[in-house]
Formats: C-alpha cells, structure tokens, sequence
C-alpha cells in the first residue's frame, strides 16, 4: 500500500479527491439558499460541478497529458454544455 | 517529469501528448457525454417552460441521498485512479483497490434504490409530472450505466491478476478507468441538475 | 467473384432500405410515429384520413421487408473471414441481425391491417397501430446481439486494410448498443424523451441504427477491394474495372 500512495502522481490524485469532496460538501450543505441573488448563485451552481469536471478530466483521466485534439474536443464538448444549460436557465428563469 | 511507475508513462513526443487508453474507447466516452449533454439541455429547456413546478417539486427531494452518491462516485475513482496506478506497477494491491471501488457502486445503486423507493411511496411517479419523469430518466439512465461500468471495472480486476501486465492489456485497463471517470462526470453534473438548481 | 456477390447483396439491401424508409416516412407517415397520447378516435381518424397511402406502404414494405438478411450474410461471411478459432461471434451476427428482419416485416403487417378496415371500432385500429408503433421502437434486442457479435470481431481480429471490423468500430458499436438500449422503455412513457417518438427512445436510436449501417458498408465496402486484390493476386479484375483495360503497374507484383 505504502508504494503507489507515496507517489507523487497519487499524492496530486488524493488533493484532487480532497477538493471535489469539499466543493461537494459545500454546495450540498450551503445550496443556493444563502441570501444573496437567486440567479447568481444558480449560475455558480452551474458553473462548479463543470470546474470539477474539468478537474476530474485533466487529472483522473489524465487529459493533460494527454493529445491536444482530445484534450481540446473534452474541454469543449463541456464548454458548451455549461454555457447552454446557464444560457436556458437565464433566458427562462 | 519523474520515471515512476505509476506516472502517467511519458509520451513518446511530449509536446504531442498521448491518448490514455485507446483512442477508440473515446468515440465511446466523448459521445455519451454529448448524448447525456442533450437530455441536460433538455431538462433545463422542459423546466425553463415551467421553473415553479420544477421548483417544487424539487423540494420533495432528500439532497442528502444524491450527496452521498456524489461523494461515493467521486472517492471511487479516486479509487480507480490508484488502481490503475498499481497496475502499471504490477502491484497487488489493485484488486483490493477495484474491490472497494465496486463496493462504492454498490452503495451508490443501494442508495438510488431506497431514494426512488421512498419518493415512490411517497407518490411520487415516473409520470407524476415532467419533473419526475427527466428525474428518473437520468438517474435511471445514469444508474444504468453504473452498472455497465461496473461490468468494466470487474473487467479490471481479472486484467489486474496478470503478473506482467502487457501494453494492450494496460490500454484496456486505463480505458475502463476513464469510462469510469466519465460516469462520475455524469453525476457531478446530473446532482446540481436536479437537486440543486432553483 | 466473391467480392462481386458481396457487393450485389449490400447493393440490394441499400435498394431495398431506401424503398422501407421512403414506405414509412412519407408514404405512412409512421416514422416519426405519432404521439402515445392519441385517443382511439384520433388514431381511426387518423387511419380513416389516409388509409390507402398506409396500404401502399404495407404493400412496399412487404416486398422490400427482408434486406437486413442480404446484410447479414456479407456481415457474416466478413466475420467469418477474419475470426480466430470458432466461427461463434460469426454465427451471432447473422442470427441477430437476420432476425431483425422479422420485425420489420411486422411492423408492415400492423400498419396494413389497422389501415386495412378503417371503419371499425376505433379501439380495434388503435391496438394495431400500437402494435405496429411499439414493435417499431421497442425490438431493438435481436440487432443488438448482432451488435454484439461484430463488436467481439472488432476486438478479436488484428487491424488488417482487408478487414471491415477495426477495433475502434468495436468501441463505436458499443456506443451504438448503449445508445440503443433506451427503445424499450417507451413501454413506460406517454410522453417525453423516452416516449415513443421521444429523442431517448426513437430518434437517438433510428439515427444511430441509420449511421452505423452506413458506417460498416463503407468499411465492408472499401475491405472488398482490398479482399479482390488478395483472391485476385495478377489484378486483372481490377485492372478492367478500373483503368478500361490497361493493367496497372503493380498488378502481378503481390
């Protein structure tokens, strides 16, 4: 156990783990019922889980080392999600 | 960059950067990120036509079950990162690895049942109203795919008991992985979707 | 010679597909089919409304109702060329898609007989119409063992310009298959995306089934011309086929 846990690749794998587990709690307990502007933080509630969908690709899939063309058809295929979901939700809310 | 094992293996022509797994695993992985990125955009669409419905319905949710989830699938493929990991090493420990990673989608398709259970009961149907309908669509959808990827990490572990892993053997590990990982994605995506945003 | 039976066969198929697809898209107008919400007296108005054009249609889609077998036996005889050990993924492929045949031709049978009396009790015409839209979307499972059985060749078989089953068509089968999935569930949905002209559950679907038909003729395809090559080794085949009679130079140097 103590081998592939002291390596450095694990090491950054495990602080990766430790902000999604933090990013999650926080949205989880905080949600958007915080008092400031509903839309606002709708937004910000559509905008982490793709920061942490980035974090996941670039490092557990390990998109970034991985060729430009993939890494750039991955972070743009999400791009566009996020921009249209908070697109719709802005237009319609 | 260091030679370690259990580094991502250094490609060949740094600047070109390699393909993890192989590259045809991700006309798989990219496409049902696009397909399940159509039904998000549907969902959001189909709730833009009537947020307060959505809204309230929403409410009848338990955030709890779908944070557990989040933290479940997440911690599995950190799991799984660590596994494939230990399989380029030649490390025994990746079965055990693999093992919790599997027990980590078993809680998480436990959890779904007992959520859809008590929404059930509570009245609460496929064809309830719109909301509940995309609602057990992608999370059915979703736990669906769980299961098929847990077929994969299964998979893994028969290719993990290889002494001397080979390279095509190593390629079909690391793909497995990352069509994990997309699963993962899926729900950190699908989580706020339904549970969250208001 | 081989090659050229082959290709009779897709080009009949094609022929054969272009005739259904044109029979229930615009003839029956069945494809996308109608919403599950139709009341029965929707639906017999429906069927009284244009119930010659649907008979036209049943008739096209009897006589053309068999081309996924022509398909299945190049599949077949392209797997079994290439397979290791028993021809078991081979045999898969044929079976599987070869049965799919069976529905398509039903689902003639259904729309025919709910046009063929339209003046009946509306409940009578609406069981067949759902028959006919139901079996449309929701029997996906015997092309899905097809599938199964090219995508074990596509992963089985070493990548080779004469074999139409390349491993990365494996992993887009697979998609295919997970894509696919999602038909028989319009059994749940009167509406939405998994209903049964819903995005999930038809055209998701439809579109992949169309896509990846073409897909693997074009890989079948471009194989052939490399098998001819092979069975053919002096290229007087191809040599007539494609420079009118002048035998190229690397003809006779295989």
């Amino acid at each position: 156990m103590k081998t592939i846990l002291s390596e450095r690749g694990s090491r950054r794998s495990t602080v990766v783990w430790a902000i999604l587990v933090a990013a999650t709690l926080i949205s989880w307990s905080v949600g958007i019922d915080h008092g400031m502007n509903y839309r606002f933080s709708t937004v910000v509630v559509l905008l982490v889980p793709f920061l942490k969908v980035y974090l996941v690709g670039m490092n557990f899939m390990e998109l970034r080392e991985a060729t430009p063309v993939l890494r750039g058809l991955f972070n743009c295929i999400c791009v566009v999600i996020c921009g249209v979901l908070i697109a719709i939700y802005l237009t319609t809310s | 960059m260091t030679t370690a094992q259990t580094e991502v293996p250094a490609a060949a022509d740094a600047r070109r950067g390699r393909v993890p797994g192989e590259p045809g695993v991700w006309i798989m992985i990219l496409g049902d990120l696009i397909v399940f990125g159509v039904l998000f955009v549907l969902f959001m669409s189909q709730r833009g036509s009537d947020p307060d419905l959505f809204n309230r319905s929403q409410l009848t949710l338990h955030r709890a079950f779908g944070g557990v989830n989040t933290l479940l699938l997440v911690t599995s493929s950190l799991l799984v990162v660590l596994a494939v990991g230990a399989i380029r090493a030649g490390e025994k420990v990746a079965r055990a690895l693999l093992y919790w990673a599997l027990a980590c989608a078993g809680v998480f398709l436990v959890n779904k049942g007992i959520e859809w259970n008590a929404l059930i009961v509570d009245g609460h149907g496929l064809s309830s109203n719109s909301y509940f309908t995309y609602f057990f669509v992608m999370t059915g959808l979703h736990a669906a795919h769980v299961i098929f990827g847990a077929a994969l990490l299964i998979a893994m572990v028969v290719l993990s008991g290889k002494d001397r892993p080979s390279k095509p053997h190593i390629g079909l590990v690391e793909s497995f992985g990352c069509y994990w990982h997309l699963i993962d994605i899926l729900w950190l995506i699908i989580f706020p979707l339904l549970y969250l945003v208001h | 010679m081989d090659g050229k039976k082959q290709r009779i066969l897709l080009v009949w198929m094609w022929g054969f597909s272009a005739a259904q697809g044109a029979a229930i898209i615009s003839v029956a107008r069945v494809f996308p089919p109608p919403s599950a919400t139709w009341t029965a007296e929707r639906v017999a108005q429906w069927y009284q409304g244009h119930s010659t054009a649907i008979l036209v249609a049943a008739m096209l889609l009897a006589w053309t109702s068999a081309p996924l077998i022509q398909f299945a036996v190049v599949l077949w005889h392209q797997a079994r060329r290439v397979e290791i050990g028993a021809k078991i993924w081979s045999t898969l492929t044929l079976i599987g898609v070869s049965l799919t045949s069976v529905f398509i031709a039903m689902i003639g049978m259904c729309f025919g007989t709910a046009a063929y009396s339209p003046y009946r009790a509306p409940e009578i015409t609406e069981i067949m119409h759902q028959f006919g839209v139901l079996f449309m979307v929701t029997t996906e499972q015997f092309f899905i063992a097809g599938w199964v059985g090219v995508a074990m060749v596509c992963f089985t078989t070493p990548d080779r310009p004469d074999n139409p089953f390349p491993r990365w068509w494996g992993w887009t089968t697979v998609w295919a298959i997970l894509l696919f999935e999602p038909g028989a569930v319009a059994f749940l949905f009167k509406t939405g995306p998994l209903s049964i002209n819903g995005i999930f559950a038809f055209w998701i679907p439809s579109i992949g089934f169309a896509l990846w038909t073409v897909g693997q003729t074009v890989l079948i395809w471009r194989a052939l011309r490399i098998q001819d090559r092979i069975d053919d080794p002096s290229g007087a085949a191809i040599a007539t086929e494609v420079t009118d009679g002048h035998i190229p130079a690397e003809a006779g140097t295989r």
